[in-house]
């Protein structure tokens, strides 16, 4: 078995040498301790990693996370950065689910004042009224028109029509909005599959959860971020839904056809790319716009029916119980932005494949509350274990394009989990330990037990050691939705 | 060899279908990828659908075979058990297909795990001797 060449760096970092495979043009880099790059040689992610260093206009590197694992293409919790004069873009480097995404909700409640059953009634109207799992109608059906703005406007379109708060736009990554959205570039199957799953979280490894915060692990920033020990928190995980998953699939084909109309060799057909300047990477990044903007507004419809389930539960407005956005980061994206490397300013086009971006203190393209810590990331975790706060760092623009990693990771292969765990045995195991969990299919959440992840302790801990992001918080599940 | 398998992906999951031909693994592709999703003996046959379908090549044609019907599921709700190809031209990667199946009921038709899309991941499709088999890997 290959060990890739893989030289230690540091602790927390290794590298692929450009030397390793004679077609890379810049090195992988790994963040991971010794275990998880060993881990991340045998499972076969790390020639995903490889091929990606081989793309025309790769800069710098092909980075890993630590929460890495085996992709479509590229690997998921991957980085890479592509020149604008002579890049390329690559749907499979987003993804499918453009814009799968975190964001999290703050309360001024205390969690342990929140009595068992009252958690279980909150837990019963969230799942009333937000949409989860197959099947899942949103309560918005939007004509052809309107879904049309909701492409084009992002999350200002919702705040104009009355969901959520006017800073709301301000605390989403990009004001909930890449002005580059083009619909006429987005086909009529992906309206379909949009016009009524806006508001609703999907099923696969989407969640919304109740969260309470067990640690703060950095004080500053927390009392920026407006964080306390014991707060009820809400985590919101999911993305574009059926929309993006059609935008993606759409241009992988236009992407077969730029492979032959330009003479390209990709690796895999998954990594299928066109060179930027393009009409065909040009209509993908205005089409990947918009399922970006969708994902965002998804995000926010469903915060919307949140606020709304506290406030009939605890009887007061969303305001009084203190229920605003910390922030809302994209996880699946294709960006351009600008960067310094080596005193030169580039501008790139950063594909993050199941990473979080990480701006840095004092970076223009963060809330002006932040340009003191840098922008908020969140780590989901686990359902049973664990899930993080962390912040933005300059060594992250250094070092990843401000990026991090994006959650634990999945090291049990779905049937391998449903195999070894019972998905009703999960769920009352669960609940002696205090987690409620609702769901669609008891039997699949098996696939998405604890088990089947990598700690996320240990994800965060490198991402902090390797300083491409800094811990802010540690939170815990306390009631789980689940698709 | 059963008409089809389930292969492990660490996040996703795959399936590799058997045929004597090509129409036989697209059906059993077909057949395979709803079976991940519900238990087919709970669906009954209530009505078909027709599907035309050209592509740019044999295995190009199977993931817009499969990705066509994951379509239906998911915005027309319908449920799929059988399907027959009523025509296949090899020459210029085309098909006309019947899928049978009913509308998706979720107190009947649980579902295990939801397939999104299917991708390019690995994907083969051989044939010869009598006999022809696909690999094929999903987003889930």
């Amino acid at each position: 078995m290959s060990d890739f060449g893989l030289e230690k760096i540091n602790e927390y970092i290794y590298r692929i040498p450009r030397g390793y495979r004679a077609d890379m043009i810049v090195p992988g880099f790994i963040y991971a301790d010794e275990a998880l790059a060993q881990r991340a040689a045998q499972e076969g992610v790390l020639e995903q990693v490889v091929n990606v260093a081989t793309l025309p206009g790769i800069i710098r590197g092909s980075f890993a996370m630590p929460d890495i694992h085996l992709g479509y293409g590229f690997a998921v919790g991957g980085v890479a950065a592509f020149d604008v004069k002579n890049g390329i873009v690559s749907p499979g480097g987003v993804g499918f689910d453009i814009n799968c995404g975190v964001r999290l909700l703050k309360t001024n409640l205390v969690a342990a004042e929140i009595s068992a059953s009252m958690r279980q009634k909150l837990m019963h109207e969230l799942s009333r009224n937000i949409s989860y799992g197959i099947g899942g109608h949103g309560k918005v059906r939007l004509s052809q028109l309107q879904l049309e703005e909701v492409l084009y406007r992002g999350v200002p379109w919702a705040v104009s029509h009355g969901y959520g708060l006017d800073d709301d736009i301000e605390y989403c990554e990009q004001n909930g909005r890449l002005d580059t959205a083009e619909p006429n570039k987005v086909s009529e199957r992906a309206f379909q599959r949009g016009a009524n799953q806006l508001g609703t979280l999907g099923s696969g490894n989407h969640f919304l959860e109740v969260q309470e915060l067990t640690q703060i692990l950095d004080n500053n920033a927390a009392s920026i971020f407006g964080l306390f020990e014991g707060q009820l928190l809400v985590m919101i995980h999911s993305g574009s839904r059926g929309f993006g998953h059609q935008v993606c699939t759409d241009y992988l084909k236009v992407m077969a056809g730029a492979t032959a109309k330009y003479g390209l060799s990709p690796i895999d057909r998954q990594l299928a790319y066109a060179p930027l300047g393009t009409d065909e990477a040009s209509d993908y990044l205005k089409a990947m716009a918009c399922a970006m903007n969708y994902a965002w507004v998804n995000r926010h419809m469903m915060a919307h029916f949140t606020r709304e389930s506290f406030e009939f539960i605890f009887k007061k407005s969303a305001e009084a119980l203190g229920m605003d956005l910390l922030y809302d980061v994209a996880h699946n994206s294709a960006k351009l932005e600008t960067h310094q490397l080596d005193g030169e300013t580039k501008k790139a086009v950063v594909h993050r494949k199941g990473a979080t971006r990480a701006f840095a203190p004092n970076h223009p393209e963060i809330p002006q509350a932040y340009q003191g810590t840098g922008q908020p990331v969140f780590v989901p975790g686990d359902m049973g274990r664990a899930s993080y706060i962390l912040s933005g760092t300059k060594e992250a623009m250094k070092q990843t394009f401000g990026s991090t990693c994006h959650g634990a990771g999945r090291v049990l292969s779905r049937s391998r989990a449903k195999k070894q765990i019972s998905g009703n045995e999960l769920k009352q195991d669960l609940l002696a330990r205090g987690i409620i969990v609702i769901t669609s299919h008891v039997p699949s959440l098996a696939e998405e037990a604890p088990e089947a992840y990598k700690d996320v302790n240990e994800v965060v801990e490198i991402c902090d050691g390797a300083k491409i992001s800094k811990k802010v918080a540690k939170l815990r599940p306390l009631g789980v939705l689940k698709g | 060899m059963r008409n089809f398998e389930v292969l492990a992906h660490t996040a996703d999951i795959g399936i590799v279908a058997c045929g004597r031909n090509v129409p036989d693994v697209f059906v059993n592709a077909a057949k395979g990828m709803f079976s991940l999703m519900t238990n087919l003996n709970n669906v009954n046959v209530l009505f078909k659908r027709r599907l035309c379908i050209k592509s740019i090549s044999q295995k190009d044609l199977l993931v817009d075979w499969l990705n066509e019907l994951l379509f239906y599921f998911e915005t027309d709700q319908t449920v799929f058990k059988d399907f027959i190809i009523n025509q296949y031209n090899p020459e210029n990667f085309s098909l006309n297909a019947t899928a049978l199946g009913e509308n998706l009921d979720l107190s009947r038709h649980p579902i295990k795990i939801q397939i999104k899309a299917c991708t390019y991941h690995k994907l083969e499709l051989v044939e010869g001797g009598q006999k022809a088999q696909a690999k094929v890997y999903f987003d889930v």
